[in-house]
């Protein structure tokens, strides 16, 4: 995925976001952080250090544009930048790794690419409840919260990467 | 012994995650909606529309006219309602003195509390953090730090007054709580927000002694400059004791803060005499006693 793409990508990602924040409320426990796919399908050849600068910027203008609290998407995909590689090495081979062009559902097939999703999202929603919840910790319903939160929002981006991944922004 | 490149950039990339980390944490406790809003005041016009605009569709129309006269004789109603209150108890307080303290002090006029109502134009009930926009702001008479209330409870306290809007910290946050009291025998408590439904509360610091049940009401205490006293909140679901030496409660809460749709700002006329009393030393008390004793 070239450069203007992934910008491309970016912008249609935060308006999509901040659609839903707007508009789709389903239940207070529910957030729907679709922000969480530019970083995820960041192109590979950016290092670690890059990545995790660019998944501030995102989550910054994520939280200034919609009125949440400042630092919360922020810090939560910062985690998943600095994460995504070890976790990628957890479903995909090294050999398969080094031939990566883009992280997506063509280069790593359906199935990993949704156990990658999952994990992401495990790691992203750990550091945003914990964020937002550290007054109020309650296991049971931290980890409600957590399990409805990374379920709801891996079927989401399944979908999403069904229609816009390989729509209009397809990285192949 | 030579240590590898790599040590060097993954120890930087650490040390980079822990910063940005950091960063992020900061800004999440400074909480920064008072930020976010003074950057929002320079696109005001443009948020004042889309806000408008959204809201006209929310009305159904004509709808929103007829509700906001029913909001304004509603606030008005609270403002006669709290000024009779106050007449009552001065006349209660009045008689109390005289026949303790013939001769003793003229009788105070007003009411403490003055009412504006608003209507919400935007409401975020989204995790742990929440707050709302309302359609009232400096132009209006709002300042910060003003009760936000409906008859139904307490919604928040005025963060941030803009020109023609404001942001309300709701009770639905973690850092609010409020003075409460049991219906029935002004036992006061602690009640703030349990941080899991949008209906339940945690009513804490009750004195042991005191009976709890389920089915007492919990009203508003008064201890503060913010609210009236005696605005019902909720009612006592569950209770029980707490670290042995309190009790607290499950309360479930009046309102429903998903339709909030009015609101009334209440103004405290005697806050900055209050507020100046409650910055006095603590040394005031012992120098007035040896004043006193002269």
């Amino acid at each position: 995925m070239s450069g203007t793409r992934f910008l491309l990508l970016t912008v249609v990602i935060l308006v999509i976001q901040l659609f839903v924040a707007e508009f789709i409320n389903v239940h207070h426990m529910l957030y729907i952080a679709v922000i969480l796919l530019p970083v995820m399908i960041l192109p590979y050849r950016y290092n670690r250090s890059v990545a995790m600068l660019i998944a501030l910027a995102i989550g910054l203008l994520t939280d200034l544009s919609y009125d949440g609290v400042l630092g919360l998407n922020a810090a939560a995909l910062v985690a998943a930048a600095f994460f995504r590689d070890p976790l990628l090495s957890l479903v995909a081979s090294k050999s398969a790794r080094e031939n990566l062009s883009a992280i997506g559902p063509h280069t790593l097939g359906r199935g990993k690419f949704t156990l990658f999703t999952l994990l992401l999202y495990s790691l992203f929603f750990i550091f945003y409840i914990a964020l937002d919840n550290v007054l109020y910790f309650s296991f049971f319903y931290t980890f409600g919260r957590l399990v409805l939160n990374v379920f709801a929002n891996t079927v989401v981006m399944v979908i999403m990467e069904s229609t816009l991944l390989r729509g209009p922004f397809g990285g192949r | 012994m030579r240590i590898p490149p790599s040590f060097y950039n993954a120890t930087g990339r650490i040390l980079l995650f822990i910063l940005l980390e950091a960063f992020c944490l900061f800004l999440v406790a400074k909480n920064g909606i008072i930020e976010r809003f003074l950057l929002n005041t320079k696109a005001e016009h443009l948020r004042s529309f889309l806000l408008e605009k959204s809201e006209g569709v929310k009305n159904y129309f004509n709808l929103a006219s007829v509700n906001a006269d029913m909001a304004r004789q509603n606030a008005q109603l609270l403002s006669e309602n709290a000024r009779l209150g106050k007449i009552i108890e001065q006349y209660e307080g009045d008689s109390l003195l005289k026949r303790e303290f013939p001769g003793g002090r003229d009788s105070l006029s007003g009411s403490m509390f003055e009412y504006y109502w608003a209507k919400v134009v935007k409401n975020r009930l989204n995790g742990g953090h929440n707050y709302l926009v309302i359609n009232k702001g400096t132009d209006d008479g709002i300042t910060e730090d003003m009760g936000v209330v409906t008859t139904c409870g307490v919604v928040g306290i005025i963060r941030s007054a803009g020109r023609r809007y404001s942001i309300v910290l709701s009770f639905l946050n973690p850092t609010q709580n409020i003075s409460a009291k049991l219906g029935h025998d002004n036992a006061y408590g602690i009640l703030s927000w349990d941080g899991k439904s949008l209906h339940s509360a945690t009513l804490s610091d009750i004195q042991q002694h005191i009976p709890v049940n389920a089915g007492d009401t919990v009203y508003t205490g008064g201890h503060s400059a913010l609210f009236p006293p005696d605005i019902p909140v909720g009612v006592i679901r569950e209770a029980g004791f707490s670290g042995g030496m309190h009790k607290s409660a499950k309360v479930e809460l009046f309102q429903d803060y998903t339709l909030l749709d009015y609101v009334y700002i209440v103004k405290n006329r005697e806050k900055a005499v209050i507020d100046s009393l409650s910055l006095l030393p603590a040394t005031n008390y012992t120098d007035y006693k040896k004043e006193a004793s002269r």
